[in-house]
């Protein structure tokens, strides 16, 4: 492996877990439930419809493949794809209000080793 | 010179007894036992909608088409209104939010048919019969154009056209008693919304 490609993946990791833009995200699969560090976004979005715009919510994380190894957490299906849909996820907001999504999409960045997932809003 | 004050247009009137109705008529369905969230709905809105509004219906004019017989004083219109329907929905451990929304979305838009073709609603709420016709002209999903919208927003729209005489004398469009409950339009925030007083 190129030192540099492995000085990448490193930095990937550290960036996403420890670098100091991390939120604690806690992910629920059936049972399990394991608490990992990594990026967590909520910002406006314009829903653009050909009718009026609707003012909605992008939420995603973005999180690396290690932090998911270390707590055993299972990211890939049988065919050893990256397959996180349905997964639960919640974390909290700047006033420490914590919300509840669920993956909708998962874009695997199998080069560095990070994962960005789309999230959709959850009620139970 | 004209020597009276232009009253509302038949199109103008129109598309505000579509609201009043559209209010009307979801307050009862709620009352009957709808399973639904009672739609917001309002008119002309331009003003981008939050997503805690939702659902939204927005009643808009769009165009009229001279028809036919036009005489000295009068013309027969085809107007064309658009009714838009905005939905949301989280995803539950039983149902997905997208297909949630979706069927919210659609629901909502067959009702809205239901409603304005049920023959009781073909005056509206008008006593004076100058509507000549109407039909639901097409329903129609407006597809998402991105994927990351954790409110599952969904959108669509129906093109109704109501058909009625067109004057310059003073029609007023007298209001009807066809329904039990009282639709104010007032003006909000956010622009013009429909609400039962």
């Amino acid at each position: 492996m190129g030192k540099i490609l492995d000085l990448a993946r490193n930095m990937a990791n550290m960036i996403l877990t420890s670098f100091g833009f991390e939120s604690d995200i806690t992910l629920t699969k059936d049972d399990l439930t394991v608490i990992i560090q990594g990026l967590a976004l909520v910002h406006h979005l314009s829903f653009d419809t050909e009718n009026q715009t609707v003012n909605s919510k992008n939420a995603h994380i973005t999180v690396s493949e290690s932090s998911l190894i270390a707590v055993n957490f299972p990211y890939r299906n049988a065919k050893n794809e990256v397959f996180l849909r349905g997964v639960l996820v919640s974390f909290e907001d700047s006033n420490g209000i914590s919300k509840t999504y669920i993956v909708k999409e998962n874009f695997a960045d199998e080069t560095l080793g990070t994962i960005v997932l789309n999230l959709g809003l959850y009620v139970e | 010179m004209l020597n009276n004050l232009i009253p509302a247009q038949a199109f103008e009137l129109i598309r505000d007894a579509i609201g009043r109705v559209l209010t009307a008529e979801f307050a009862n369905q709620m009352t009957l036992g709808a399973a639904i969230i009672l739609p917001n709905i309002y008119l002309e809105r331009t003003c981008p909608i939050d997503k805690e509004e939702l659902p939204v219906i927005n009643v808009i004019y769009a165009e009229s088409q001279n028809y036919d017989e036009n005489t000295s004083f009068t013309s027969i219109f085809d107007n064309k209104f658009l009714i838009e329907v905005y939905t949301n929905s989280p995803t539950t451990p039983t149902t997905d939010g997208d297909k949630k929304s979706a069927l919210a979305n659609v629901k909502l838009m067959g009702m809205i048919r239901a409603i304005l073709m049920d023959h009781k609603n073909l005056y509206l709420d008008f006593t004076d019969k100058f509507i000549q016709s109407r039909k639901v002209q097409s329903i129609a999903r407006t597809q998402p154009r991105i994927s990351n919208d954790a409110e599952n927003t969904i959108s669509g729209t129906l093109e109704v056209h109501y058909v009625a005489e067109e004057t310059t004398e003073t029609e007023t469009g007298t209001l009807g008693i066809l329904f039990n409950t009282v639709v104010k339009l007032e003006n909000t925030e956010k622009g013009y919304k429909f609400t039962i007083i």
